[in-house]
């Protein structure tokens, strides 16, 4: 178990004219080389802003980041200037995005959107360029890659854009592939096939991948490892056998409850209330409001981490040792 | 007047409704690139009947005449005079005539000037509106799309402010009063530039800032807005992500997307442009095809009047044909016409 990834406290904050929301309030966790991580968690809980913030891509201002270390490869990202980040994105780290409309540039030939990625990090001799170009666009799933090649967005399918975005992702050998969301914009028959496309590229090529997504079902069938955040915290990790099999958090037990099952009688039983506001977050535990088994002290301090089973993470009071066992 | 104005009211009906026709066709999808430009030529053509038919009623309803003037001609000498020049036929008749006329390319004598038809004013004229106008398009086009983005990309800082104070006075100082300015600092009180006439290099500098003056404002702030617009895109995010260079995102991603609207002002721009140098080639005493057009006005030099009118409408309707196919150069996502490109 090697380390890919590992990032320590990180702290982001954005400033807005109502004041300063906290959108990552010390997030720590590590990616192990090879292993697909989903991080899960509803909209605007820090899924999309940590992946961003490895990448330095937060636009900043209004984005900050306070403190923290993303350390790749020995190195902390975070210290590194323009023009060194500039070498590792769509390096060895690339991304692909979820608006698959939009992500990719409508007057720009697909070929020439991938070859930008080459000129820029490959040390292939020119005249092989376009060679390595049109296997990406193969190994990417795509059909007649010359063709491919010379179209404009516009005259792919969404599913076929995406595919295009993951080529372009893959053009530059990357050693991290981080998907944010990179199934939602697509119907569930494409989205099954992306998601067997990502899986093949991890086993084939070794990538690590960090996907990010707000379905559990997703999360569910590729990933190895879970994070579930909240608010701008990881509340809980684990193996995906541990999520979803024994979950120690009551918000992922919530989430849980939260999924329609084929067959199903009983009413679903959503989350009650709504996620907190990040500007003046809770004081203790940020999802005590929401919590049935919110305790008092859950209202004063913000729970530590508690190492369950294994690499199985829990930050909830519950689970502390002088806690009842009983959740 | 009244048999006359029948006439003309028929006459103008007749070809909007023509053009109207023509243009519920021309909308038709799916067209080949010869079907599309013919339908195109045919409408265009349709249009400059119907300017000609507009031109030439306003012109008759304007009181006074090519031969009105101060001195009253004696009687019989405007009669020889208007019997040269079929001025005293019935109005159809000199409509049906001049029509004949254009047809064979024949824009007919000038009233005012012996010796000069309407096909040489415009042999000598448009060449020297057109190297100011073009001047003025290139710089307008250069200075505009470059303030713009220098604003956006310092946006909220004092290159943002200084560009877009400047391009509010371009904006709204016109060019009659910018030309007369111009010439009292360079011309009168720095005396470094000529103050009028064509020729030198020297003597198109300052009617060419009057000139572009307004669309280069108008370009900064469209291409301002439009920057900033396009830099918020997700597209602009990937290309980071990518780890692109700042310069190529701007260069390459940004920069094509955001001159999109510039193309579709280069049609209005190439009219303001035209309008614009009637004032400015009067202003400073240029001979081009505007100071001849304005001069034709008022001395109801009929057939200059319209002469230059049909081929000023010409040269927009030409120059919008133009910007449409820059515009399929640029965006590819644009059609007008199928073709077999993939």
């Amino acid at each position: 178990m090697t380390q890919l990834l590992s990032v320590k406290d990180l702290k982001v904050n954005f400033k807005t004219n109502l004041g300063e929301v906290q959108a990552l309030q010390g997030v720590s966790f590590d990616l192990v080389m090879g292993e697909v991580t989903a991080v899960v968690g509803e909209s605007g809980c820090g899924k999309s802003v940590t992946a961003l913030s490895i990448m330095k891509l937060l636009p900043t201002p209004p984005g900050c980041i306070v403190s923290g270390q993303v350390i790749f490869d020995g190195q902390d990202l975070l210290l590194k200037n323009e023009k060194e980040m500039r070498k590792i994105r769509g390096g060895s780290i690339a991304m692909i995005f979820q608006e698959t409309n939009t992500s990719l540039n409508p007057t720009l030939k697909v070929g020439t959107q991938i070859m930008e990625v080459l000129q820029n990090h490959s040390e292939l001799p020119a005249s092989e360029k376009k060679q390595r170009a049109l296997e990406v666009i193969s190994m990417a799933g795509l059909p007649d890659p010359e063709m491919v090649y010379k179209q404009y967005p516009h005259q792919l399918s969404g599913g076929m854009k995406q595919r295009a975005m993951i080529a372009m992702a893959l053009a530059g050998g990357p050693r991290l592939l981080i998907a944010d969301e990179p199934t939602t914009a697509l119907d569930v028959t494409i989205q099954a096939q992306i998601l067997e496309l990502l899986q093949e590229l991890k086993q084939n090529l070794g990538t690590s991948l960090l996907l990010i997504t707000h379905d559990l079902g997703i999360a569910a069938g590729i990933a190895s490892r879970v994070m579930v955040m909240y608010a701008g915290k990881i509340v809980e990790s684990g193996t995906a056998g541990d999520i979803f099999h024994d979950p120690g958090h009551p918000y992922t037990r919530g989430l849980l409850d939260s999924i329609p099952r084929p067959g199903q009688r009983q009413k679903l039983s959503p989350i009650p209330g709504r996620p907190p506001d990040l500007i003046n977050p809770p004081q203790g535990c940020a999802f005590w409001p929401r919590c049935g088994q919110a305790m008092l002290i859950c209202r004063e301090l913000p729970p530590q981490a508690t190492n369950l089973a294994g690499s199985h993470q829990v930050c909830c009071w519950l689970t502390h040792r002088y806690a009842f066992n009983n959740y | 007047m009244s048999e006359n104005s029948y006439t003309f009211l028929i006459m103008l009906i007749l070809s909007i409704c023509f053009y109207i026709f023509m243009f519920i066709d021309v909308s038709r999808k799916g067209d080949s690139q010869m079907g599309y430009f013919l339908r195109r030529a045919l409408t265009s053509l349709l249009a400059l009947w119907l300017i000609v038919t507009i031109t030439f009623t306003i012109m008759h309803l304007i009181p006074g005449g090519p031969f009105a003037s101060e001195k009253k001609l004696p009687d019989a000498i405007l009669r020889n005079l208007e019997q040269r020049y079929h001025l005293n036929d019935p109005l159809y008749k000199q409509y049906a005539g001049y029509l004949i006329n254009l047809l064979q390319g024949d824009l007919g004598p000038s009233f005012k000037y012996e010796n000069r038809t309407v096909n040489s004013i415009i042999r000598e004229g448009f060449p020297v509106s057109a190297a100011l106008g073009s001047l003025a398009i290139v710089l307008s086009l250069s200075a505009g799309i470059l303030a713009g983005t220098v604003s956006a990309l310092r946006q909220k800082r004092w290159q943002d402010y200084t560009v877009m104070t400047m391009a509010t006075f371009g904006f709204s100082i016109p060019s009659f009063i910018l030309a007369g300015l111009l010439m009292y600092v360079f011309a009168y009180k720095l005396r470094v530039l000529p103050s009028a006439l064509w020729g030198a290099w020297q003597q198109a500098v300052l009617p060419t800032l009057a000139l572009a003056a307004l669309p280069t404002a108008f370009i900064a702030r469209l291409v301002r807005s439009s920057m900033l617009e396009v830099l918020r895109l997700d597209y602009i995010r990937t290309a980071r992500a990518k780890g692109l260079s700042e310069s190529n995102i701007i260069l390459r991603h940004a920069l094509p997307n955001a001159i999109l609207p510039v193309v579709t002002y280069s049609g209005p721009l190439i009219a303001a442009i035209l309008t614009g140098s009637f004032v400015v080639e009067f202003i400073f005493a240029i001979p081009g095809l505007g100071r001849w057009f304005v001069q034709s006005i008022t001395n109801r030099d009929y057939t200059v009047i319209l002469g230059v009118t049909i081929f000023y409408s010409a040269f927009l309707m030409l120059m919008n044909l133009i910007v449409d196919l820059i515009y399929i150069a640029i965006d590819p996502r644009i059609k007008l016409f199928d073709s077999k490109e993939v």
